[in-house]
């Protein structure tokens, strides 16, 4: 045992070496609640413990405390120790309330009282203890009483270093508890100086509470970035003899290296010519001394030499304008793909991830490509083969998607069960996206139901089915593989299910061949129906009766299947249901009758694919590298809407035709159709006509209806109702003249950029609205992308005035569509709303503005006005109660963006500051300009 | 950010634990059950880094018996955490000359010094070995003092006893 240190606790190693000498469990609890009854007598006992005592004491019960036995008593004495003017008694004290205080102990208040009187103290070492203390709890309460003393201790010259790095790191805290503890810009260039401090531990300490300081406000912290650029290069081109104490094996202060480089990821490339070039030669000296030949040959001079490297990689993804650097940097991460350390491969295939991203290096990240492949087959880690994993799938594209899906679906065989049910949706997002052939597409979707039948979603099985339908050149195709596929003895459900829809829908296609004549797809279907559940069954009637109608001749061996008591009286509702209703539908209908009601399903709506929208969920890092993929290489989001010339079937709006929508077009059974129906009608009107509710507009950024225009002859009123990117707009048209109108007409139109942004489409309405009468008009939105401007509604029709003559009235209204329409409100605890904050902090993805309050400050009215916005106003989140803030995502057919909100008033300048963070800049930007106007 | 640090055996005795981020009593002794289980399961060989269902970054190393592990933001630098995991170690060693796990459970107080003046609230704070031990040390020194001082007041108090 080692000589117990000079501290002369006796009874506590004693007691330590008690409970080690318990040879059970039960054995060491008895002698723990011993103790604990003893200390509990000693503290209410009559005699007065002295502060020896008390210190001993206290510093057991932290032992049985970290020993994970729960302490409720002590903390008095604990902070009466904080008072002693003995180093250790306090020491202990701070030690333990540290470790043990609860933020809402009514003890706070003597505890700050204490620290204050130690951070007064002309004892550094006892200003030091305080600090720490600070460091550790944070409280709100804290913030209040040291936001004054902090700051000016931090940037005082008298302050010496240690205690100058303890104040920085305090700060920090205080800042992450409450962002108002410090002004923006009071301290902000003397703060930014410590970077040029002579000792590099307070820089070290700096640098971190720049770093945070710097994303919340960017502007005023901007000094930073050629101070620390030329720091980061006074350091890079060190030798390692010239930072003594601060070199780590051999590298020379790599903490502060990778803290400054990660400071530089705050900021966009700097402008200024010089800091560009210096940053630039420190990067390249980072990724040359990579090639050196290794200093020692400990595994911590690798590791350090490596962490500083993988920040400098990091930062020259950040700025994505070098090109050199961008390939140089993936041709080192290539060279670590092989490294015999799994650290190094693992995080090599992280960052190459962000490489695939950039335009610059995407080529270059695919000449690893058999590395890469390689690793998914041999690594053992499974955590090094998600990241491969996730490296092809980023590094895809039309080029080597056969190859990739092949290899995927290769190893998708073997793979861990925990990832499967991902790479099963990464395989089915693949192959969609980049399927030149479909039948390549079907193939290989068949083909993951096949090995991992169970691991396939219904998002999966759905959306083939959907390409199927919505694709006439593939249908054949399709319905003859799922008829192979069934045929193999061993037959996953989610096959039954998708074969069954195919041929029910197409299998009129392939009974031409004898040997899948109706009666054989019939019977091979029939043949699973009993290993199926309830649901399948369910599906499997409905293709019998589509059978129905497609093989007339095969009717009586159908029906004798409706007719069996095992589904005829199913005790499951909906599948007696299904049988009942089928079996009569084919006695009484005629064949004219039955072949409407079981005509060929019509196509889907185009949508985003369900899968990336499952994928993003599971994996919220998907989202973002979803964007950066979307901005930077603006890859189409799936290849459907590029194919013209199958586009009859689909929703494929090209700009000419957009959302031009013939009122007088008759009906059609397919509302599809309308959206092509006329084109030459009114394409200019939107930009010549003056709209006329341009201001008052936006009030229904709040509401979901009301009056949106009215006069003495007509008032047109609105509804909306919204669901994810779908909104459905209800217009009512009433005629308050005593005549009717006659060729009423209402269009709508997407000008300019709104028509690739927004889709529209209105139904019909009559031409002539009755005296009196009011008439309703269906319009449909489909939201593919952000947009800026709402659409327009052009009104026309002729009607008879008071003075009997007749009219011509014609006027464009804005429509009530902001893209905050689209909000999904979002719940959120307060600690996941900062969290949540904290990821948006790249500079770009924040928007803020500052202005004078427009109307009178009153709470209620500004809270009734957020909560109409769509996204979730929540409350007891912000720290301070007269702040508003709101969560939610805004839903497009592209993504789903997460957004920010939170409007903080300052009743006594009478200004508001509004700050959107979000997930895509132009929508943070867009939504703060929206907002601003309106409080 | 560091959230959080853990120092336990492989026995899954826990025998340092510090926490920079707010988290209950509750939810602390959940993720010292998680963590412990997930690493002691870990094979040897492979990646001493892995995600957390919090999405935060743990990085753990094994010294002898004894398993040291931060959790660390995912898009933090998770070779400088194993450093700082080492430089700790390096600090304890030259503090306690050739630390063991014994000195560990024994003077716990004095790793949490040692620990305090290395990391403040997440962030290193001093990575100078001898500006850190040399702080230390003048702490145990000035606690020297103090105990000679009390040392003398019992011997008076137990010397004015023998002389009833």
């Amino acid at each position: 045992m080692p000589a117990v240190k000079g501290d002369g606790m006796r009874g506590l190693a004693v007691f330590i070496s008690d409970i080690r000498n318990c040879k059970s469990k039960e054995a060491e609890l008895k002698r723990i609640n011993k103790e604990l009854a003893n200390i509990r007598s000693k503290f209410k006992g009559d005699k007065t413990l002295d502060g020896y005592q008390k210190k001993k004491y206290v510093c057991k019960l932290l032992f049985i405390f970290l020993l994970g036995h729960d302490i409720d008593f002590g903390h008095m004495e604990a902070v009466n120790l904080l008072s002693s003017n003995k180093y250790t008694e306090k020491q202990i004290g701070y030690l333990f309330i540290s470790v043990l205080i609860n933020l809402n102990s009514e003890l706070i208040k003597l505890i700050i009282q204490s620290i204050k009187n130690d951070i007064s103290s002309r004892n550094p070492v006892h200003v030091n203890l305080a600090l720490q203390c600070i460091a550790n709890i944070g409280s709100k309460d804290m913030c209040e009483a040291f936001a004054q003393d902090l700051p000016k201790l931090l940037v005082s010259g008298d302050t010496i270093d240690f205690v100058k790095q303890s104040a920085a790191l305090c700060l920090l805290k205080l800042f992450r508890t409450s962002s108002d503890v410090l002004p923006p810009t009071e301290y902000a260039s003397r703060i930014v100086h410590l970077l040029n401090d002579a000792h590099l531990g307070v820089v070290t300490a700096a640098a971190s509470l720049i770093e945070a300081l710097s994303k919340k406000w960017p502007d005023e912290y901007k000094g930073c970035v050629p101070l620390a650029i030329s720091r980061l290069s006074r350091i890079v081109t060190s030798t390692y003899t010239d930072l003594q104490d601060y070199t780590y094996y051999f590298v020379p202060a790599p903490w502060l290296c990778v803290k400054l480089l990660r400071l530089l990821q705050n900021y966009p490339p700097p402008e200024d010519p010089g800091n560009r070039a210096r940053l630039l030669e420190c990067l390249e000296g980072i990724l040359n001394k990579a090639q050196d030949a290794p200093k020692s040959k400990k595994v911590q001079h690798a590791n350090a030499k490596n962490a500083v490297l993988f920040e400098a990689i990091a930062l020259i993804i950040h700025m994505d304008s070098e090109p050199n650097l961008l390939v140089r940097a993936c041709n080192q991460l290539g060279t670590f793909l092989s490294h015999r350390e799994t650290n190094l491969r693992y995080l090599a295939l992280e960052s190459m991830c962000l490489l695939a991203t950039s335009e610059f290096s995407h080529e270059a990240v695919k000449k690893h490509q058999d590395t890469i492949i390689n690793s998914l087959k041999t690594e053992r880690d499974v955590s090094v083969r998600q990241r491969a994993i996730d490296l092809l799938y980023a590094m895809c594209d039309r080029s080597n998607a056969e190859n990739i899906v092949a290899e995927m679906l290769a190893y998708l065989e073997t793979a861990d069960y925990s990832i499967r049910e991902e790479m099963v949706l990464k395989v089915a997002i693949l192959a969609e996206k980049y399927a030149s052939d479909y039948t390549w597409y079907v193939d290989v979707i068949l083909k993951l139901i096949r090995i991992a039948g169970d691991y396939v979603s219904e998002e999966v099985w759905y959306r083939v089915i959907q390409i199927v339908v919505n694709r006439e050149d593939v249908q054949g195709y399709a319905a003859k593989t799922v008829f192979e596929a069934l045929q193999r003895p061993a037959c996953h459900e989610n096959m039954v299910k998708v074969g069954g829809y195919i041929l029910g829908e197409f299998g009129n296609l392939i009974a031409g061949d004898p040997r899948s004549s109706p009666q054989i797809q019939f019977e091979l279907l029939h043949s699973k129906y009993h290993l199926c559940s309830i649901n399948t069954r369910c599906l499997l009637l409905t293709t019998y009766v589509k059978f129905c109608n497609l093989f007339p001749e095969i009717k009586h061996l159908i029906q004798d299947v409706f007719r069996i008591d095992h589904n005829l009286r199913n005790p499951d509702a909906e599948l007696q249901q299904r049988a009942v209703e089928y079996l009569q539908m084919s006695r009484v209908a005629t064949p004219d009758v039955l072949a409407t009601i079981l005509e060929e399903m019509p196509p889907f709506p185009e949508k985003e694919s369900s899968l990336l929208a499952k994928l993003k969920k599971s994996k919220p890092q998907v989202e973002e590298l979803e964007n950066q993929v979307a901005e930077k290489k603006q890859r189409p989001t799936a290849i459907m809407s590029q194919n013209h010339d199958v586009s009859a079937k689909l929703i494929d709006v090209d700009t000419t035709t957009s959302s031009i929508v013939n009122t007088n077009g008759t009906s059609n059974t397919n509302p599809l159709v309308d959206i092509f129906g006329s084109t030459q009608n009114g394409t200019n009107h939107a930009n010549d006509v003056a709209v006329q509710n341009a201001q008052d507009i936006t009030k229904f950024l709040f509401k979901q209806s009301g009056v949106l225009y009215e006069d003495d002859v007509v008032q047109i009123g609105c509804k909306l109702e919204t669901r994810t990117n779908l909104a459905r707009l209800g217009m009512f048209y009433g005629n308050k003249t005593s005549a009717p109108f006659a060729d009423f007409q209402a269009t709508v139109s997407c000008p300019g950029a709104l028509a690739a942004q927004l889709l529209s489409q209105a139904k019909p309405v009559d031409s002539v609205i009755q005296a009196g009468a009011q008439v309703q008009q269906l319009i449909n939105f489909i939201c593919v992308n952000v947009f800026e401007k709402p659409p327009v509604a052009h009104v026309t029709f002729n009607y008879v005035a008071k003075d009997g003559s007749r009219q011509a009235f014609s006027k464009s209204l804005y429509l009530p569509m902001f893209i905050s329409k689209f909000f999904e409100p979002t719940d959120m605890t307060s600690e996941q709303f900062f969290n949540r904050w904290k990821q948006l902090s790249q500079p770009t993805q924040e928007s803020q503005q500052i202005f004078p309050a427009a109307q009178p400050m009153d709470n209620e009215a500004v809270k009734t006005k957020l909560a109409g916005l769509g996204s979730k106003l929540l409350t007891d989140v912000d720290p301070n109660p007269e702040n508003f803030v709101c969560a939610g995502i805004v839903h497009t057919q592209t993504q789903q963006i997460g957004t920010l909100v939170r409007l903080e008033p300052n009743k006594q300048a009478k200004m508001y500051r509004l700050t959107v963070r979000s997930s895509r800049d132009i929508l943070a930007k867009h939504i703060c300009e929206l907002l601003s106007p309106q409080f | 950010m560091i959230h959080y640090f853990l120092c336990f055996n492989s026995k899954s005795q826990i025998r340092l634990q510090k926490w920079y981020s707010n988290y209950n009593e509750i939810k602390k002794k959940q993720i010292i059950k998680d963590v412990m289980k997930e690493i002691l399961d870990r094979k040897t060989n492979v990646c001493l880094f892995f995600e957390e269902c919090e999405e935060l970054t743990i990085v753990y190393r094994k010294y002898a018996a004894l398993y040291f592990v931060l959790a660390i933001d995912p898009n933090d630098n998770a070779l400088l955490a194993m450093d700082i995991i080492q430089r700790y170690v390096e600090l304890l060693d030259k503090y306690f000359k050739n630390v063991c796990e014994l000195n560990i459970i024994f003077d716990f107080h004095k790793a949490y010094y040692v620990l305090d003046e290395f990391i403040l609230n997440g962030e290193i704070q001093e990575y100078d070995k001898d500006l850190i031990i040399n702080a230390v040390r003048e702490y145990d020194q000035l606690q020297k003092k103090e105990n000679e001082e009390q040392n003398e007041v019992a011997q008076s108090t137990s010397s004015a006893r023998k002389s009833y």
